[in-house]
Parts: structure tokens; C-alpha cells; sequence
């Protein structure tokens, strides 16, 4: 697949702050990259360096095979960002913040305006300005300004954080219609690893600023803990009934008691026939596959024992 | 460049600032010009004496406008990243702060060319031009005073750009016209040979072209009349020119080459 953002070696130090450390990855044609990481791992620096905003302490970073100055700036338009607030000036309508941009990016063709607020479902908001907007709508107006260019990448950070659950919906099926129908290569980052998982082809889990896990989503889903989830009358049987049993060892006790038999086992009925004839009626029963969410605690647990998260 | 002029300038004419700025110059003027006549200074009603009192008199205020205005364009968006999402959209850093000096320029200048002839032209209207000053005479000062302004807004653009922010600039701005004034008042107190000086302070430069050296009589219509000479002075003129547009080349290369390398929230 072609590589369109490579990132090698990319270092940002603030005095003797480390925000950003060895940082290298690569985002390819067609993928939607999901950047993860806890609050200051570096994430929106990461955007934000590729972005032209910051200037690396030492690194490259190439865009479409460009890494010269005037090289990045040109394949810069052709890609759209959508930083920490998406773009709008609160006091004109969605069309006008939509001119406005148009004639910043010098695009000649005034109807990309009317396809745009039709693709983010803003074609009915007439000259209610900005400010009368819930943020699910602002976040859409900044996907609108950010499909106005036609982009062939669209960097994205935590665009779905502050939605509610339907407005997630939304922007997770426009985000994966853009992907599918106008290969659109995508760069997430978003704390809602459901969501993520939802999306992602690609992991880059970032903490403390280093690039501690790049992953694809298969692998990741081979390497996830697969698990029976059990919950039952007499929870605090189970684990002893479970090895006393059939022999299962790898078990752990959620924090609400209900139990997970990892690894190796696989057999449902046999496990809740098992239960049943010791006295435990089963409530709950069902095998939990891939989990983003655990493996991305896991892998900051192994790496977490550094100190704080915030860098 | 013209991209980032043409956004701008879609955004500067829908927002309110820009009027208010425009509007505050010019009432502020016309209400400076009717305290004059109010207070009985005022020795001929006619559009050319207001138009040398108001040149003479306050050069401050325009500078005050000018500061409003390039503080308003540079920094004035920098709440919703504007200049941000400029740079993400391909443009060069260059072309983001020339775009905004440009326009800078172009909005200031408007604001003082208004703040400083519709006060003139309104009484002229009223009560005629009059022969302290011909027009001529009017409109040379007003425009020779846009080069000294022009530095001073190059130093405020320079100024948002290196701190990104609009408090400091602003009270910089205010800081440098207040200084000038008073140092205006000490160059013409001793009048010392402080020609190079005086060149790098706009509100003395302001000054200047309405100078009492400026000022002769002439017999007119029967009359001796207190007349303001039509050209000025080609030293005054050369010397300030230059002087103010190598500050602002300087100014501007810089701003430019620091705003180049800095990072943006």
C-alpha cells in the first residue's frame, strides 16, 4: 500500500520537556489510523507537528513523498485537519464559515459548498449563526470545511468527543462512508476506544510521548484476550468450581465478581452444564472477543510504570 | 498571499469591530473638533482650519485607530485558531502574516483617512473650505502621514504576531504612542537638531507636517491671512519617508522570520 504520512525518528522538546520522543509511524492509502494514547501522551502534538503548527526539535516528516518546506505546505492541501476545535467563526452561518474557506483555499467551484453541508446534514441551518449550534452540529460543520478541499487525508482529533450517543453514530457512519465510498485515509485519535474499535484498521498507542505498540486491527483482535464472561447466582463458586472441575486456571474476578476464563477453553455448554450441576445457576454466559479497551490497559499497564501520564 | 487577503477580507467586512473602530475614530473626532469650538478657540469656522486642527492637534488618536484595527486583524481570531486552520490548509507562513499586515494596512488606513477628512469635509460643507489650507495643501499632509502610520502598524503587526495574543500588543501600542507624545513635546521643547529622532516617532512626524514653520501669511482678497505653505518642506518629507519605511522593512523581516519557526497553540 502507498505510504502517504511517514513519520521517522520525530522528537519535540520544550526546555528539557520531552513532549515527543523517537515518534515513527506511517499511515497508508486507505487506512483509518487510530492514535491512542491517555490525556498528554502526545497525540494532538503528533497532528498538530504534521499539521505545520509545531516545529519538530528533530525528525522528519514526510507528506506524499515531501518533506521540504514548501513541499509540506503544498501537500498540506490535500489533506484537511480538524484539530482540538473545528474551525468556525461563531458569529456567520455554517454557509458563510464555508466561503470563507473556500476562498482561503482558493477553490473556484462555489458548489463543493452545498455538497459539503449536504454530506455533513447542514443543508437546513439557513443564517442561524455558529453560536446557536450544539457542539454535534459545530462538529460537523468542521468535517463540512474539512471535505470542502476534497482531501485525500483527513487528520482528525477526538472528533467525536463532547457528542451524544446519536451524534456519535453519525459521525462514526460519515467518517466510515468517506473511508469506503471516497478513499478517504483517515487519522483518528479519540478516547472512546469502543468507538475506535469500531473504526480503526490501525493502532499507534502512544503514551509519554514514544510510540509504545503500532498494530493492525487483525492483529490486534489475534493477540486480544478472548474470554468467557460468567456471571452467577454464587459468583464466588465459580473460580473454584471451574478448576476443581475441568481444570482451568487462567481466571480472573472483575472487580463485581464476575469471572473471566481466558485462553484455552472453549467449550460453553460444557462450562455451564459444569456450573449447573454444582448448585451455580448461570445468569450471564457469553465469550467476549476482541477488546480494545483491555488491551490498550494492558499495554499501559506493562508500560505505565514510568509515573504520570501527562506529558 | 491573495487567498489568506481574500478569507480576511470576507471576514473583516462581516464583522461588527471593524465599524465600531471606524465609526469610534470619526465621532471621536468630530466630537474633539466641537469641544474646540465650544471652548472658544476656535478663530475661523471653516472646513480648512478644522482640517490643520486636526491634523496638528491630534495625532494621536489615529495612531489609537490604526492600533484597534491591526490588533483586531492580526490577533482578533486567535480565540478560534483562524490563523491555525490557515496553516493546515496548505498556506505558508508568509503568505498568513503578509496577508494580514496587508490587510492591516488597508483597514487602518481607511479608519485615519475617514477619522481625519469627514470631520474637515463636514464643516467645509457646512461653512465653506476656507484659505488657511488648500485642499491640496490638506491632502498632501493627509497622505504623507499614511508613511510614518504604516511603520507604526508594521511594529504592532510584527508585536501579535511574536506574542500571539491581542492584551499585549495593545498595551505596547499604547505604551509607544504615549512615550512618542512625550517625547514629541521634549524634541519641540529644546528643539534640538534631532531631525533622524524625530523621523522614528509618528506622532512627531504627525506633527510636523502641521508645523507652525509650516505657516505663513499671505495677502489674499485684500487681506493679510494666515496660510498653511502648500508644499512641505522636500527634506521633511524625504528623511521621514525613508526613515519610516526601512524601520518597517526591518520590522517586518523580523516578525516574519521569527513567526516562521514559532509554534502555535
Amino acid at each position: 500500500m502507498e505510504e502517504l504520512i511517514k513519520i521517522t525518528g520525530l522528537c519535540k522538546q520544550y526546555m528539557s520537556r520531552e513532549v515527543l520522543k523517537d515518534v515513527s509511524f506511517s499511515l497508508k492509502k486507505d487506512m483509518i489510523l487510530g492514535l491512542v494514547g491517555p490525556n498528554g501522551a502526545g497525540k494532538t502534538t503528533v497532528m498538530k507537528t504534521l499539521g505545520g503548527l509545531i516545529m519538530p526539535t528533530s525528525g522528519t516528516v514526510e507528506l506524499f513523498g515531501e518533506s521540504s518546506p514548501k513541499g509540506l505546505a503544498h501537500s498540506r492541501s490535500r489533506m484537511c485537519f480538524m484539530i482540538e476545535t473545528p474551525y468556525a467563526k461563531q458569529n456567520m452561518s455554517a454557509r458563510e464559515n464555508l466561503e470563507k474557506l473556500r476562498l482561503q483555499k482558493g477553490i473556484p467551484d462555489k458548489s463543493r459548498i452545498d455538497r459539503a453541508l449536504e454530506l455533513a446534514g447542514l443543508t437546513d441551518t439557513g443564517k442561524k449563526p455558529v453560536k446557536d449550534f450544539s457542539l454535534g452540529m459545530k462538529q460537523r460543520l468542521g468535517l463540512a470545511g474539512a471535505l470542502l478541499s476534497q482531501p485525500e487525508i483527513m487528520i482528525l482529533d477526538e472528533p467525536i468527543n463532547g457528542l451524544d450517543p446519536e451524534g456519535i453514530v453519525e459521525i462514526r457512519e460519515l467518517l466510515l462512508k468517506l473511508n469506503r465510498e471516497e478513499h478517504i485515509t483517515l487519522m483518528i485519535s479519540s478516547h472512546i476506544l469502543s468507538e475506535m474499535a469500531l473504526m480503526c484498521t490501525d493502532y499507534v498507542f502512544i503514551r509519554k510521548g514514544r510510540v509504545i505498540e503500532n498494530i493492525s486491527a487483525e492483529d490486534l483482535k489475534r493477540r486480544s484476550h478472548e474470554y468467557f464472561l460468567i456471571r452467577a447466582d454464587k459468583n464466588d463458586m465459580v473460580p473454584a468450581v471451574l478448576q476443581n472441575k475441568l481444570g482451568i486456571t487462567d481466571i480472573e474476578v472483575d472487580k463485581d465478581g464476575s469471572v473471566r476464563v481466558f485462553k484455552g477453553f472453549s467449550d460453553i455448554r460444557l462450562i455451564s452444564k459444569t456450573l449447573f450441576d454444582n448448585g451455580i445457576v448461570p445468569l450471564e454466559l457469553h465469550l467476549n472477543d476482541a477488546d480494545l479497551e483491555k488491551y490498550y490497559m494492558d499495554l499501559v499497564g506493562e508500560n505505565g510504570e514510568e509515573g504520570g501520564d501527562n506529558v | 498571499m491573495y487567498n489568506i487577503i481574500k478569507a480576511q477580507t470576507y471576514q473583516t467586512v462581516r464583522q461588527n469591530r471593524t465599524y465600531y473602530i471606524i465609526l469610534g475614530g470619526v465621532g471621536f473626532m468630530f466630537l474633539q473638533l466641537l469641544f474646540m469650538a465650544a471652548d472658544g478657540g476656535v478663530t475661523e469656522m471653516s472646513g480648512s482650519y478644522f482640517a490643520f486642527s486636526a491634523g496638528g492637534a491630534l495625532p494621536i488618536f489615529p495612531c489609537f485607530v490604526c492600533l484597534l484595527m491591526t490588533v483586531g486583524i492580526c490577533g482578533g481570531d486567535l480565540g478560534d485558531r483562524t490563523m491555525n486552520y490557515e496553516i493546515l490548509s496548505g498556506s505558508k507562513r508568509t503568505e498568513v502574516f503578509f496577508g494580514r499586515v496587508v490587510l492591516s494596512v488597508f483597514w487602518s488606513f481607511l479608519g485615519y483617512l475617514l477619522m481625519l477628512s469627514l470631520p474637515a469635509a463636514a464643516v467645509g460643507l457646512i461653512s465653506g473650505w476656507g484659505k488657511l489650507m488648500t485642499v491640496r495643501g490638506f491632502m498632501s499632509r493627509l497622505f504623507l502621514q499614511l508613511i510614518p502610520l504604516f511603520r507604526y502598524i508594521c511594529i504592532i503587526a510584527a508585536l501579535t504576531f511574536l506574542t500571539l495574543d491581542t492584551m499585549a500588543p495593545t498595551v505596547i501600542g499604547f505604551v509607544i504612542v504615549l512615550a512618542e507624545a512625550a517625547g514629541s513635546m521634549v524634541i519641540s521643547e529644546f528643539s534640538a537638531d534631532s531631525t533622524l529622532l524625530s523621523c522614528l516617532l509618528t506622532v512627531y512626524q504627525g506633527i510636523c507636517f502641521y508645523d507652525i514653520s509650516n505657516v505663513g501669511i499671505e495677502y489674499i482678497g485684500g487681506e493679510d491671512v494666515m496660510v498653511v505653505k502648500e508644499m512641505l518642506d522636500k527634506s521633511t518629507v524625504l528623511i521621514s519617508s525613508a526613515a519610516s519605511l526601512g524601520v518597517s522593512a526591518a520590522v517586518l523581516m523580523a516578525g516574519c522570520l521569527i513567526f516562521k519557526d514559532k509554534d502555535l497553540k
